[in-house]
């Protein structure tokens, strides 16, 4: 006889309100798996995207949805480095070496992290 | 006291010429475009030709503008997102593009580069040791 078989059996004979219970607990965990596997391919998925296509080259949808979070947000963030996967904002530091370290500390150690200037800010240019 | 550093990458450029020149490479997601460039230590950000950023399809004015300072005055450039490549480094940066056709520089500064990197440079040999700073 199979488990499922013996499983069935064995509950059947058991009064219907343990039986009630013994079903509420099994869609109670059926319903947690469920929500544990979505987590899961959604980590999985989101951790390839960074590890592999945005670490080499990132697509030109990529770039330009950066390039608007840039824009948007130069008047709230810049003057500091700002640690991105895609455009969402991993986080901002004072240093590149600070900004890569919250990349590398969230797992992400490839994430785009550059400076952003103020948007009135003005750049130097050497002896050339 | 003596001190050491180590670096994964050796170069040798023309100390004939004005400055430290090395190849570097600009790209997007298709054919890179290679040209000769400037290690600047005096230069906030990497600035590049326009013709670069043309010749790799953006369209310049859609970056974010930034004005670079010089000793005479000051002319506009548009920060892009490109893959510079250095002596087999790849920096993804933000990168400045000259507004003006007229400007003829390529420059490797700070943001994007130079904090990015270690350097040895013994200038009478014209030898360049380079290194990721995070290595």
């Amino acid at each position: 006889m199979i488990v499922a078989e013996k499983i069935t059996k064995k509950i059947a004979s058991l009064p219907i309100s343990v039986q009630t219970e013994i079903l509420d607990y099994v869609e109670f965990v059926a319903q947690k798996n469920q929500v544990q596997e979505v987590e899961t391919e959604t980590w999985s998925e989101f951790s390839i995207n960074q590890t592999t296509s945005e670490a080499e080259t990132p697509s030109e949808e990529i770039r330009k949805k950066r390039m608007n979070w840039l824009k948007a947000n130069q008047a709230k963030y810049g003057g500091q480095f700002v640690a991105l996967v895609g455009d969402k904002l991993l986080g901002t530091a004072q240093s590149f070496v600070e900004c890569k370290d919250i990349a590398v500390k969230a797992g992400i150690p490839n994430a785009f992290v550059n400076y952003l200037s103020k948007p009135d800010e003005e750049g130097h240019l050497g002896g050339w | 006291m003596p001190h050491q550093l180590t670096f994964s990458q050796f170069a040798e450029y023309d100390a004939g010429q004005t400055g430290i020149s090395v190849a570097a490479s600009l790209k997007l997601n298709r054919e890179p475009v290679c040209f000769q460039a400037k290690i600047d230590t005096g230069s906030t950000n990497c600035i590049f030709e326009r013709k670069i950023g043309e010749k790799l399809g953006l369209k310049i004015e859609e970056g974010l503008p930034k004005y670079i300072g010089t000793a005479t005055g000051r002319f506009l450039t548009f920060e892009r997102e490109v893959t510079l490549s250095v002596l087999g480094f790849d920096f993804d940066i933000l990168a400045c593009f000259a507004e003006n056709e007229a400007f003829r520089k390529n420059i490797l500064g700070s943001y994007g580069f130079l904090m990015q990197v270690k350097l040895g440079l013994v200038e009478y040999e014209g030898k360049l040791f380079i290194g990721k700073y995070l290595e």
